[in-house]
């Protein structure tokens, strides 16, 4: 059961940030679950690998089209794009940084009969942390109280780091000290829609990093069962046989 | 790798890290794409200096080295599945050849991915091993169905002795 070196190595991220790994039996869990993915390849709605739109390819032919060019970038390669992206973040105007400093979360109570403002400010950005930008976008259309909330740069950077758990590379990811006239919101902003398009964006290799890691989404939950259970009667000597993606730096 | 192919038999030769690769087993469960691709530009031991520059690396010769897809037999008996995610070869039943370019894939289209350089070599390998009624065959899918490339090389002693 072969797999590309670097979604190996993306893999073995992901299962160790969602579930942990178990070294000692990883290969043996891991080829049980992907096993069982195989023997069952046609069956897409009854539990199979859903690729997204990477299974159009799938069929007897190729075809060449240009909204799938991020399939091709390396997860974990750093395009000149990114790196100039990365060494030249967005930093806020002055006089916005002002205001946002004296503002932790500023909501308005404008409407009364919005349930959106009886609720603390703190409990309101716990709920805007966990919910998806699409539902953001849509909440503050249905409440004045959201659409108006100045949220905080560091509620952005936490929204960052909770929706995309796969952007170990960015300069600031899992550390404390930041500048603090980084533009969050926009850094947000330009990550989320960039590693959302397979065709256009400057990322692509971030595109294909979240789209192999929203894969590794449905290989988990197997992983983690079969981990729990510890029963390899059936896989014997594929140690041999499968690469161990830590061995190699 | 799979050995040399007994007369009616099929034998894909495809990257060295796809080892035990199986006829029904040509995608990546992880990602979806396909192992004949050479997927990632620039990973790992490869000169990264090169990415996203027309410039094959040394990586991507030794690939296109070792790909070749080596043929006896009727259309009937081609494992079509694996066959035809590569390179889609017909053969009739008068024994003429006709081949038909459907193989390109989205890296091998995109200048980022791999690059025109990589696309006229494997195009010149294949036009040099090619016989020539199948070379003119060829040409004319290639030329109807703008296929820049296909990535495959035909091994010219077994495609003349089917």
């Amino acid at each position: 059961m072969p797999l590309h070196d670097a979604c190996s190595k993306l893999l073995v991220k992901f299962l160790d940030y969602a579930v942990g790994i178990d070294r000692s039996i990883y290969l043996e869990v891991l080829y049980k679950s992907l096993r069982t993915f195989q023997l069952e390849p046609y069956k897409v709605n009854r539990g199979g690998i859903k690729f997204g739109r990477i299974a159009k390819q799938h069929g007897q032919f190729w075809y060449p089209t240009l909204d799938t060019k991020a399939f091709v970038y390396d997860p974990f390669f750093i395009t000149p794009a990114l790196k100039n992206y990365y060494d030249n973040l967005p930093v806020v105007e002055p006089c916005r940084a002002e205001t946002s400093e004296c503002k932790a979360c500023c909501i308005d109570a404008v409407s009364s009969r919005d349930p959106s403002a009886t609720l603390p400010a703190e409990l309101l950005m716990m709920i805007l942390i966990h919910l998806p930008a699409k539902s953001i976008a849509a909440l503050s259309l249905a409440s004045v109280v959201i659409a108006r909330a100045q949220l905080p740069g560091g509620f952005w950077r936490q929204k960052l780091q909770h929706d995309m758990p796969w952007l170990w590379d960015f300069p600031y990811h899992r550390t404390e000290r930041v500048p603090r006239s980084l533009d969050w919101l926009q850094i947000y902003k330009d990550i989320y829609v960039g590693s959302k398009s397979y065709d256009k964006s400057p990322f692509l290799n971030l595109a294909n990093r979240r789209r192999v890691w929203r894969i590794c989404e449905q290989i988990a939950p197997r992983f983690a069962e079969y981990q729990e259970s510890r029963d390899f009667s059936e896989e014997r000597d594929i140690r041999e046989l499968l690469w161990q993606p830590w061995n190699e730096s | 790798m799979l050995s040399s192919p007994s007369p009616t038999s099929f034998a894909l030769v495809v990257h060295a890290s796809a080892v035990n690769m199986s006829q029904n087993d040509i995608y990546c469960p992880v990602c979806g794409a396909a192992f004949s691709i050479p997927l990632f530009k620039a990973s790992g031991s490869r000169d990264e200096s090169s990415a996203g520059h027309d410039r094959p690396t040394d990586e991507d010769m030794r690939w296109l080295k070792d790909i070749r897809i080596l043929y006896q037999g009727t259309y009937r008996q081609l494992p079509r599945r694996s066959v035809t995610s590569m390179l889609n070869i017909n053969f009739d039943e008068e024994k003429t050849y006709r081949l038909h370019a459907e193989c390109t894939y989205p890296p091998l289209l995109s200048p980022i991915a791999m690059g025109s350089t990589v696309q006229r070599e494997i195009f010149r390998r294949m036009t040099l091993t090619m016989p020539n009624q199948i070379f003119s065959e060829f040409t004319k899918c290639m030329y109807n169905s703008r296929s820049a490339v296909a990535r495959v090389l035909i091994s010219r002693d077994q495609i003349r002795g089917a």
